[in-house]
């Protein structure tokens, strides 16, 4: 497929350098040409990308080979029926100038050309509303870019109104000042967090009320940022393991093995069987927890505090396991570049299935609770409803999009640690609305559990880790009665896991939606850049289009179905 | 928190058993204002589940208005952005007040020495108790409370607390 | 520079220079033959066997490249089997002995053992048997300490004591398993170069007693520079780090490969004196005896160059010629009388003609080419009724004895600008504490006429200002050192052509006729 996607593209695009990188294509475009090849890319039949999967910048000043320019903005975007991944990338040289905004073509580029402006100070022309996502409104200067000191810490003593905005976004829903003011219609504000309990982390949702029904919703966040990506260039790959841990810290291990696929994809490593598996036994496992805090906090912000502890229970009772395993409740940091921190333990399989039978018990307990329940249903049947084309528009992927009846889940559409031999099913919802996203989440779990039982059954015996001394640490009994242990140990730990140089992106099912990792690495053990491709930053984009028109307490419910966990939204 | 009728007895033996019962009363009804930012707020879900119960030691009251609570747990990491925010709920809760330190990042800014984060609430806000982890257990949140309802029965009704603390934001 | 020829490496033709063996010849287009006991400055020796590489055809199938001089059409072949298997095996060898010592060895992050395991062992280890233990920490004078365990018997710093310092203070005693390097009883390493056999050795047999155990070399952070130690201006690496909640400081000196200048070595006395970087700074400002703000003493030296009817300016040698030349301009701005007066520097009968020079002043050819007077008469003359005394670093103490101040400076007020807090400064009426040499970058010139430009390596804290900076607060017309440079470029004709980061690292040679063009 991927062969003549490249012969195709390349034919297309004749000025471009069109490449190969792992399993996509990567077009260097000229920057005049930006808009141009990414209008192309979109529209045609041929190519159809109609998912902006994540816009960010590269900043090349102390990187070993000089590349031209000193940024580059690199635009990953994805036909996801035809499983295509294509990144378009372009030199800036002048970051004031920057380059024309992809905001006409997709909506998601809202607020990833806003983070590449916060981080790099790349400009994008005719961006509606470009200022600062991640730091704070009186943040000086641009955080990512190779300059700036890592600890040059700027305080904040006044936080940011944000009434321009909210103004703003009035207007444009036509909303003009007489209106705002007459009695019958006059606007009140209402400002939800960012200290919040509905709000589940930190996260401020500013809305124009009429009465109850919301006009216009402004959402500003970046009250968790804390700086993964600049503190990922200081580490060596594996030093990276816990930070990834608590990007999602409700589905820790997900984070892990799809950070480390991601750098195993680059080196080329065809990790063991055995390892395969158990990774695809902890993910389908955390999924389920995920979705767990996930129903429960949405349940009790619906009102059905009962659920909340037949769901939540079941969760503490994975701790049970999952600490046995990994010596860690909640952050676990379990994973290496070539396998695991270790194998399981004897007798996990009797100690999975028991744990699967309870988990069965509680989501079915709550989904009785829930199913045919009137209030439910009324609640959140048509309820916040976005439609396929916006959820596509503003990049959406995982359970929310597949909600609003997209059939795209990567473990069908591009599997990987033998997700084609097992057999399961993706439910897809019908309208988008509250309802589909709850209900969705409640059979994924259904799912998860059929894909446990059949990959505990599959499970091969063997080694976790391969056996690379480039790679992965020799055995202990090596490392301490001799040297050539020892000095692979070492040179493993202090200089990391070197990979070659050059630039890849890699993605993974997480739990709430696509996870990718986009690195550049330098040749050394440590990387240039590392970006995470967040699946719930792109789903809060969208979200003030799924509240406005609904009730403020729609809206709650809404943010606690869509699962936005702090630490993912801001890195 | 010096009341007015008892700052005239000064330091007597009325004074010492109306701070019996006083700490008495307030040691154990500690209603928790929950100030979650980050993975440290889900151990303290955890901690107020049935498993660990917290109101065991009579803290389940989680009120979310600070203006009803007396026990500021911070859980989590506070970043420069939010750090005016915490000032402001700080402020807002009324006296008696205590603040708690869940996890490595309120204690000190964890794992994350960099531009956005503040290395430690002290700098901003009084803190009652430290708790370390990553997130810590639950089991180290309730000893937290326990050396916290052990702290306040020292405490006196004629002393007035942290009335001195001058912080970044100040 | 020689002429290129053409050979081949693993099938693929590279370009490299004649007249050099192979090692080097192909280092040089970026090919890495590895090697232990050749070292460029030293020699081939051939008796570690690690550079074995494979010839294709004419020629024996086998031979060391540090001993094979590259010829035009020789076929080298590095990537077979064959060459694999023998770097396998020397490292092997090399090992078998070796002490599990890296957590407490110092040169763990700059070890060639480390890093050739990495690259060309990455096998198991196959010993079954217990290892040889020989004596450790053993102290060979002269700072260096040395571990026999640890030691591969590549015979770098035999060699070197011999051939270069030819004072030949080691040896190697007996052979194979009991093989050591050893002192002659009672007879240490007693020479002013005996350091670098720490950075000739390639594991961590040689270590610095100075540096032993201070820091771990990969949080280092290494930084081209010139040591200030004597007019020879040897290129040196500073290796400094600044650790969490504490000030930058430096490590260690380090010398770097310059052939115009130093070569691969430098002296003890200018590798250790990146102490007095550390130590014994003037970091605040005095008024008299109390410390005050920059900014209050520096308008107390204004009004006091305001009132003062002669003034003088002191200049040290040491500084850098952009600040040179600010002084200069702001010497002329207030029509005080400059000079460089610093005999005191010159040590005479200290220097050798290898690397240490008589003059300790980094930059006394910067004072002659701008022409300022360093002569003791005019400077006793000009100081005879001066009213202010205005000293940019230079240490009178080196001049004069203390009775010799006295009688100098008689009434005259002194403003002491000094990175140091000695005891002239200690009584100068104002002190104005400035930056060293690797806080700030500049360019100086050497006994030798070669100019080299270094660029600022350590950042502290506190930042201080640099010798341009106070001279501007102080009225010079040059606010900093970019318009220095400038005015820099018009007194020394051949950096006209270039700009400060495009001078070259083994700097530039102004004996070259067309490159002097003075014009000061």
């Amino acid at each position: 497929m991927n062969a003549t996607a490249l012969e195709k593209i390349r034919a297309a695009f004749p000025d471009a350098t069109c490449s190969q990188v792992l399993n996509y294509v990567v077009v260097d475009v000229q920057p005049e040409k930006l808009q141009d090849t990414l209008t192309r890319l979109k529209n045609d039949q041929d190519f159809n990308c109609g998912l902006l999967l994540d816009v960010t910048a590269i900043d090349y000043l102390d990187y070993p080979t000089p590349q031209g320019a000193r940024f580059r903005v690199v635009y990953t975007i994805k036909n996801w029926q035809d499983n295509l991944l294509v990144q378009v990338r372009a030199l800036v040289s002048d970051p004031e100038a920057g380059v024309p905004s992809a905001v006409p073509l997709w909506d998601s580029a809202r607020w990833g050309e806003r983070e590449t402006y916060d981080q790099y100070g790349i400009n994008f022309q005719g961006h509606p509303d470009l200022r600062r996502i991640l730091n704070h409104c009186q943040f000086e200067g641009h955080p990512l870019r190779k300059d700036y000191p890592i600890d040059k810490r700027q305080v904040l003593y006044e936080t940011d109104s944000l009434e321009p905005q909210i103004r703003a976004r009035l207007a444009d829903k036509g909303i003009d000042e007489a209106t705002m003011k007459d009695i019958n219609t006059e606007v009140m504000y209402l400002n939800l967090g960012p200290s919040h309990p509905a709000t589940h982390g930190a996260i401020r949702i500013l809305t124009a009320l009429d009465g109850e029904t919301i006009l216009a919703n402004v959402n500003e966040i970046g009250y968790l940022h804390r700086g993964f990506e600049k503190t990922a260039e200081q580490r060596t790959y594996n030093q990276i393991v816990p930070l990834t841990d608590r990007l999602n810290y409700c589905s820790s291990m997900i984070n892990n093995i799809a950070y480390v696929k991601a750098v195993e994809s680059w080196l080329g490593i065809q990790i063991t069987e055995r390892a395969q598996f158990m990774r695809v036994v902890l993910t389908e496992f955390y999924r389920i927890l995920d979705h767990l805090v996930c129903l429960a906090a949405a349940l009790v912000d619906m009102g059905g505090l009962t659920n909340y502890w037949y769901l939540y229970n079941e969760k503490e009772a994975a701790y049970d396991f999952i600490s046995r395993l990994t010596g860690a409740r909640l952050t676990s940091s379990f994973t290496r570049i070539g396998g695991m921190y270790r194998d399981f333990y004897d007798g996990w399989k009797e100690d999975l299935e028991r744990q699967l039978v309870d988990i069965e018990k509680g989501f079915g307990d709550a989904l009785k609770l829930v199913q045919t329940n009137r209030i439910v249903h009324d609640r959140t049947q048509g309820v916040c409803v976005l439609p396929a084309e916006t959820a596509l528009s503003y990049g959406l992927t995982g359970p929310t999009l597949r909600a609003s009846g997209v059939a795209y889940d990567m473990r069908k559409d591009a599997p990987y640690y033998n997700y084609e031999a097992f057999d399961f099913d993706v439910p897809i919802g019908t309208k988008g609305d509250v309802y589909d996203r709850f209900m969705i989440r409640f059979e994924e779990m259904v799912q998860s559990v059929r894909i446990l039982r059949q990959v505990m059954k599959m499970i091969p015996e063997g080694p976790v880790n391969i056996k690379d001394s480039q790679v992965v640490l020799p055995e202990k009994a090596q490392v301490y009665n001799n040297i050539e242990g020892l000095a692979n140990h070492f040179k493993l730990i202090f200089e990391g896991v070197k990979t070659p140089p050059g630039e890849w992106y890699d993605s993974f099912e997480a739990a709430n939606g696509e996870l990718g990792f986009h690195f550049v690495s330098d040749g050394s053990g440590r990387p240039y850049k590392l970006k995470v491709r967040p699946p719930c930053f792109y789903v809060m984009g969208a979200f003030h289009k799924m509240v406005e028109g609904n009730m403020i307490a729609d809206a709650i419910i809404n943010l606690s179905c869509i699962n936005i966990i702090g630490g993912e939204l801001d890195r | 928190m010096a009341l007015g009728l008892e700052a005239n007895l000064g330091d007597t033996v009325i004074t010492t058993k109306l701070d019996e019962v006083i700490n008495w009363g307030r040691q154990y009804s500690l209603w928790p204002f929950v100030f979650g930012t980050a993975c440290c707020a889900i151990e303290f879900m955890s901690a107020a589940a049935s498993q660990h119960d917290i109101s065991r030691f009579g803290a389940e009251v989680v009120r979310f208005s600070p203006r009803q609570a007396d026990l500021l747990l911070v859980c989590g990491t506070v970043t420069y952005k939010q750090a005016p925010v915490l000032k402001r709920i700080y402020e807002q809760m009324p006296d008696p007040k205590w603040v708690v330190s869940v996890g490595a990042c309120a204690c000190s800014g964890g794992i994350y020495d960099n531009y956005s984060t503040v290395q430690g609430i002290d700098s901003i806000i009084p803190v009652d108790i430290y708790i370390s982890g990553c997130p810590p257990r639950p089991e180290a949140i309730l000893d937290a409370l326990i050396k916290l309802q052990d702290q306040i029965k020292g405490e006196s009704v004629l002393v007035d607390r942290h009335k001195d603390f001058k912080g970044i934001l100040d | 520079m020689a002429d290129k020829i053409k050979l081949f490496v693993n099938g693929e033709e590279v370009e490299v220079e004649s007249g050099k063996n192979l090692v080097d010849a192909v280092s040089a287009v970026g090919i890495e033959i590895p090697h232990l006991c050749y070292h460029p400055a030293l020699g081939a020796d051939g008796n570690c066997r690690m550079c074995l590489v494979g010839l294709e055809e004419g020629g024996p199938p086998l031979v060391p490249a540090c001993k094979t001089p590259a010829q035009e059409g020789m076929k080298v072949l590095l990537d077979a089997e064959h060459i694999r298997k023998i770097q396998h095996d020397v490292m092997e060898f090399e090992l078998i002995n070796h002490p599990i010592d890296c957590p407490v060895c110092d040169q763990a992050g700059e070890c060639k053992l480390q890093d050739y395991y990495m690259g060309y062992d990455r096998k198991d280890s196959r010993m079954t048997v217990p290892q040889v233990t020989k004596s450790k920490k053993l102290d060979f004078g002269g700072g260096v300490v040395h571990d026999q365990e640890r030691c591969i018997v590549c015979g770098r710093c035999v060699r070197f004591l011999r051939q270069i310092t030819k004072t030949g203070e080691l040896g190697i005693i007996n052979r194979t398993d009991t093989a050591r390097v050893n002192i002659f009883p009672g007879r240490p390493i007693d020479n002013r170069y005996g350091l670098n056999v720490v950075d000739l050795c390639p594991v961590g047999a040689m270590t610095s007693s100075d540096f032993r155990f201070k820091q771990r070399v990969w949080f280092l952070k290494k930084v081209p520079s010139v040591c200030h130690g004597c007019a020879k201006g040897c290129s040196i690496t500073i290796d400094h780090n600044r650790e969490k909640y504490q000030d930058d400081i430096i490590y260690r000196f380090r010398p770097r490969l310059n052939q115009q200048v130093n070569g691969y070595f430098m002296c003890n006395d200018g590798r250790l004196s990146y102490r007095r970087e550390n130590e014994g700074r003037l970091t605040q400002f005095r008024l008299g005896k109390n410390e005050r703000d920059m900014l209050d003493v520096i308008t107390g030296c204004n009004k006091e160059i305001a009132h003062s009817r002669k003034t003088v300016v002191l200049v040290s040698p040491d500084l850098s010629l952009e600040q040179m030349v600010s002084v200069k301009a702001l010497a002329e701005k207030l029509g005080a009388t400059l000079s460089g007066f610093s005999d005191g520097y010159i040590k005479t009968g200290d220097g050798d003609d290898y690397l240490i020079s008589d003059d300790k002043a980094a930059n006394r050819k910067g004072l002659e080419i701008l022409g300022i007077d360093s002569s003791r008469k005019s400077f006793e003359e000009a100081m005879a009724d001066a009213e202010l005394l205005i000293n940019f670093n230079n240490d009178l103490s080196l001049s004069y004895d203390e009775s010799g101040i006295r009688s100098l400076l008689g009434d005259t007020r002194t403003i002491a600008c000094s990175t140091h807090d000695d005891e002239l400064t200690g009584q100068a009426h104002f002190a104005l504490a400035i930056s060293s040499y690797s806080e700030y970058a500049g360019t100086v010139i050497n006994c030798d006429n070669v100019l080299q430009h270094f660029t600022k390596a350590v950042t502290k804290n506190n930042e201080l200002p640099d010798v341009c900076a106070i001279a501007a607060e102080l009225g010079s017309p040059l606010q900093n050192a970019g318009q220095a440079y400038a005015e820099l470029q018009r007194a020394i004709g051949a950096l006209s052509e270039y700009q400060p980061a495009d001078i070259p690292a083994e700097g530039l040679n102004l004996n070259d006729s067309e490159a002097a063009n003075v014009t000061a």
